[in-house]
């Protein structure tokens, strides 16, 4: 009914059935993934031991010889691959599918410049109109990165998928954290700038560098010296005079942004003692504003200035600071980033630590001891490509089971990103909402048989038409307000769009609206209806109305109330469509509430397009 | 060993984050202050919707209700009284959302009592404009409908007796309609392009059409902005061609842009409210002519630094009330006293007074709003101080436009 539209909470059951069905049927798809894979490598264990035997070789061949993971990337590889992990699970949470785009992706770009806005509603639409496909497809996008990464830990197929990391990364950056902020307004490290994301990025194509690029400490230092870059410049920004930072909060003036900050993060839902800890920080701040800026702004510049040199008796004490300020940042002004039903990383310090750390340890632990063996057996993930392509022993004399267990489970990994990019990249390119948007906001539509109370009316072109007129096509019927402000014409655009999502079945069926306002009622007015809404050149569009008493007799039968409210209010009228078969019976009844937004406007149109169709079939 | 001159890793890294930094600073930093130029453009006056007109059938005030800082929530009334009555009807037109806003003229039916014509501004949705033409005070209504919205000020309908009536549209700024008696059957006299084009409109610096006003002796009135310093734009019709009526303002008035803030004709008189931007501040003067050549002007009224109109009011005999807020200080109301006469401050209204009448005896009324009570303020001349007469509830359904 206009002016009684219905807001879709966060927590909607009907889309979180739809976001638990959606998950569960994706869990199944990659059980047989795995069940599949399993046999796969049953049967090339088999085929392996089979060969060797007969070849008059041993059980199995030997362990590879390859040099050892350095330690920087492995920090760095399983350091973001749990990051993934604890990601993909964060998205689990009941309320993403509704509440991402209001919870997280519109703030974030709240005080960006409006090109940012613009890049990152592009984001907002695709998960608002899409937000079962979306939010399930996140989440296995997300495991299945942490899981390639953790799985794989050599060769090509690591490298692959630290670049699905980097990719991933990027188009979270972009649109779901705004770029993390910097352009915004208020961006300080402090608050999470540049964005974790952006991070789990860095992490990502670190990994996808070939080895050898781990093995003299220059990688090393160029992580150092951009990490310490990075930190000087955010020391500058942190003391920018006339950014609030620099205020704590005193009587007859507004707190400083880092006490406005803390304040908020204090409300957030969380434990209790993080909740009173976090409060007891904006306190001091609010009394020791200045101080406290200067102690940071001091920290990051020095501790920036002591990784640019890249000296390592002069860097691990830096790195020490470092992780002591992101892991007290994390908790007293990031909160710890996941807490409040819709945090989707633990925010930009964790990863920052990890990068520093690995980056120190790529300086001092840069030379990696090479492992040798007396066995000649190569490992394909353990050493450069080029090698494996000179080896011309039969595959079953060189894979290692531990390595054929290994590329499987790779495998399996990157079946589970699959499962989440594909249904992702299908919402993106897809520009009609879910159906079950209306579902939700308007409930399954009510079936029924029976006769379809006759009408005579007058067209908007001053024609009679009754309902026998109309035999032989399928009847959408509603009610519109021709001067209603805003259910009607989402309705009449749901209509139009409906029109033409049915494509040839368009032809089948005919699209009727009855005029659902006692005082503006005649054809000018549903002339002017059609004008405003683009309707006077669709050819199976009619808007009908008649004399007052015509009018509420049609009402009467098919159960509409049109109020007459007073003091300036909208007309108050039902929002149903009566699906109308060819014989003029009545198949099916829906609610036709726009809700409040145009996804799910785009939604019911296909839904009703659905709905007509199976009546048209009929 | 570095070459000398050479700069260290550590320098550039430096230097580059200090550099990024600076421009991070400057790109998100909020704006601090006001520019000097802003300083001193001159302030710009809106042409409020809240508005009374007095005509001798009859007193109509447009105030908007309900909460105005929500668009949704904000519900606009009219309110009617009869020259002999002592209290306001609530005679807003049903079957529209009227958040938008709503605008109405008075005039005279042929039974002598008064006619009312409202108009809804478009809002949310919808994009053209109903009317409601009522011939018994506000009792019933009978539909109408221009084609397009309206424009946003509060003369965009006129009905004079014996006249054509006539809607301004927003369209290109400012189409100017009339209708010679069915309210659904307008056709276009004049538009913004079209007057601005003109000799006449060229003359004025037409910017864009900002009131109509019918007049069964002189024609359709239509008041526009003007860039020609001092010029007032009220044009006139005579044998098919519009002409520039309005004087040039003598003086200091005479060195700002006007813009037509109200337009009323009458008996042959039009009379006009006409706000004036200089580069320090906004004043508003009222003029009055009965011919070409032969027209009178208040002394400006001058608005100070950071006022803002709220209401402007047309009393019976031709003369304007203004109502202004001003920073930091009690409200600012002022009657012209009479047709291109003084200014004659008044004591400062009630709090949440949105429109101010001046009624066919000479009372002055302030109509004060509270969410969905309207009190009507009588002032007593004499003791410099306000009587509450009446109160009005009006049933406003919060939630039926969203």
């Amino acid at each position: 009914m206009p002016g009684m539209s219905t807001h879709l909470e966060a927590r909607n059951s009907v889309v979180l059935s739809a976001f638990h069905a959606a998950l569960l049927h994706q869990l199944l798809l990659i059980g047989l993934v795995l069940v599949l894979l399993s046999l796969a490598w049953n049967v090339l264990r088999t085929a392996q031991y089979r060969r060797s035997t007969s070849a008059g070789g041993g059980a199995d061949p030997t362990s590879p010889v390859f040099p050892a993971e350095p330690i920087a990337r492995r920090v760095l590889r399983i350091g973001f691959g749990l990051f993934w992990m604890l990601d993909g699970l964060l998205q689990l949470q009941s309320a993403m599918p509704l509440g991402l785009p209001t919870g997280v992706l519109e703030p974030s770009a709240a005080s960006s410049p409006s090109w940012v806005q613009h890049v990152v509603n592009v984001g907002v639409t695709v998960w608002t109109h899409h937000p079962v496909q979306t939010a399930a497809a996140a989440v296995w996008l997300q495991l299945g990165i942490g899981a390639a990464l953790l799985l794989a830990p050599r060769g090509r197929w690591s490298r692959v998928a630290g670049l699905v990391a980097m990719g991933w990364g990027l188009v979270v950056w972009v649109f779901g954290e705004a770029f993390g902020g910097i352009f915004g307004q208020g961006a300080s490290w402090l608050f999470g700038s540049p964005g974790a994301v952006l991070f789990y990025c860095v992490a990502g194509a670190l990994v996808a560098l070939p080895e050898s690029a781990w093995s003299s400490p220059k990688l090393g230092r160029l992580i150092l010296r951009a990490t310490g870059a990075f930190l000087i410049g955010m020391a500058v920004l942190q003391a920018w005079p006339g950014r609030g930072f620099w205020q704590g909060s005193s009587p007859g003036r507004n707190a400083g942004t880092l006490t406005t900050m803390v304040r908020q993060m204090a409300r957030t839902s969380q434990p209790g003692w993080l909740s009173s800890t976090v409060r007891a920080f904006g306190r001091v701040d609010a009394s020791h504003g200045w101080a406290i800026n200067l102690i940071v702004v001091v920290l990051l510049a020095a501790t920036g200035v002591a990784l640019c040199t890249a000296r390592s008796e002069v860097v691990r004490p830096a790195m020490y600071v470092a992780v002591a300020l992101c892991v007290a940042d994390w908790v007293l002004v990031q909160d710890m980033g996941f807490f409040g039903g819709v945090g989707t990383d633990p925010n930009s310090m964790l990863p920052m630590a990890l990068v520093v750390v690995s980056g120190y340890l790529a300086v001092v632990r840069a030379v990696v001891p090479v492992r040798q063996s007396s066995s000649a057996t190569v490992h394909a993930m353990a050493v450069p490509d080029a090698t494996t392509s000179l080896d011309r022993r039969p595959w079953w004399d060189r894979v290692a089971p531990g390595y054929l267990t290994r590329v499987l489970a790779t495998v399996a990994a990157m079946a589970v990103v699959l499962v989440g990019a594909v249904p992702m990249a299908s919402a993106s390119i897809n520009p009609n909402a879910d159906p079950i948007l209306a579902e939700a906001v308007d409930g399954t539509p009510n079936t029924v048989d029976i006769p379809a109370p006759a009408f005579r009316l007058v067209d908007q072109a001053g024609r009679t038409v009754s309902l026998s007129d109309l035999r032989g096509r399928t009847v959408a019927l509603t009610f519109l307000d021709p001067v209603c402000t805003s259910d009607c014409p989402l309705i009449a655009q749901e209509f139009r769009a409906t029109d033409t999502l049915l494509g040839a079945d368009a032809s089948r069926v005919v699209f009727v609206a009855v005029v659902a306002n006692p005082i503006y009622r005649s054809t000018a007015f549903t002339r002017a209806f059609d004008r405003q809404e683009g309707l006077d050149h669709m050819r199976n569009w009619l808007y009908l109305t008649g004399t007052r008493s015509a009018l509420v007799h049609v009402w009467d039968q098919y159960g509409i109330v049109a109020d007459v409210a007073p003091a300036g209010a909208m007309i108050a009228h039902s929002d149903l469509a009566y699906l109308i078969d060819a014989r003029g019976r009545t198949r099916e009844v829906l609610s036709t509430d726009p809700g409040d937004g145009s996804a799910s406007s785009s939604s019911f149109s296909v839904y009703l397009a659905t709905a007509l169709q199976r009546v048209v079939q009929a | 060993m570095r070459r000398p001159g050479a700069r260290s890793p550590l320098a550039g890294a430096a230097l580059a984050s200090v550099v990024a930094a600076a421009c991070l600073a400057g790109c998100s930093s909020p704006t601090v202050g006001v520019t000097g130029a802003a300083h001193r453009a001159p302030a710009v006056v809106g042409v409020p919707l809240g508005s009374t007109l007095a005509t001798t059938t009859g007193e109509l005030a447009v105030v908007a209700m309900g909460a105005p800082r929500y668009p949704l929530d904000t519900f606009w009334q009219l309110f009617f009284r009869r020259p002999d009555a002592t209290r306001w009807t609530l005679v807003t037109p049903p079957g529209v959302a009227d958040n938008g806003g709503l605008v109405a003229s008075v005039g005279t039916s042929s039974s002598g009592g008064a006619m009312l014509l409202a108009g809804f501004e478009p809002s949310q949705d919808l994009a053209f404009s109903p009317l409601a033409l009522s011939l018994d005070e506000g009792g019933s209504w009978s539909p109408g409908l221009v084609p397009g919205g309206l424009a946003a000020v509060p003369d965009a309908v006129a009905v004079s007796p014996g006249a054509p009536s006539l809607a301004l549209l927003r369209a290109g700024g400012g189409e100017v309609y009339r209708s010679t008696g069915n309210p659904t059957d307008w056709s276009e006299i004049a538009g913004r392009a079209a007057l601005a084009s003109s000799p006449a409109g060229r003359s004025c610096g037409v910017g864009r059409l900002t009131a109509v006003a019918s007049d069964d002796s002189r024609g359709p009135l239509v008041g526009t902005t003007c860039t020609a310093r001092g010029v007032v734009g009220i044009f006139g019709r005579a044998d098919g061609t519009w002409r520039l009526i309005g004087p040039r303002l003598p003086g200091p008035p005479g060195s700002g842009a006007t813009t037509v803030l109200r337009l009323v004709g009458a008996g042959g008189t039009a009379s006009g409210l006409v706000a004036v931007a200089h580069s320090s501040a906004t004043s508003v003067i009222g003029v009055a002519g009965a011919a070409v050549r032969r027209w009178s002007s208040s002394p400006p009224l001058s608005l100070g630094r950071g006022s803002r109109v709220v209401s402007t009011g047309v009393e019976p005999g031709g003369g304007f009330v203004v109502l202004a807020s001003r920073p930091h200080r009690p409200s600012m109301l002022d009657v012209e006293t009479g047709p291109g006469g003084a200014w004659h401050p008044l004591p400062a209204p009630p709090p949440g007074t949105a429109a101010v009448a001046v009624g066919t005896g000479g009372e002055v009324d302030a109509l004060s709003v509270a969410l969905v009570q309207l009190t009507d303020w009588r002032l007593d001349v004499t003791a410099g101080r306000w009587t509450k007469i009446d109160t009005v509830t009006v049933p406003i359904q919060f939630g039926s436009s969203s």
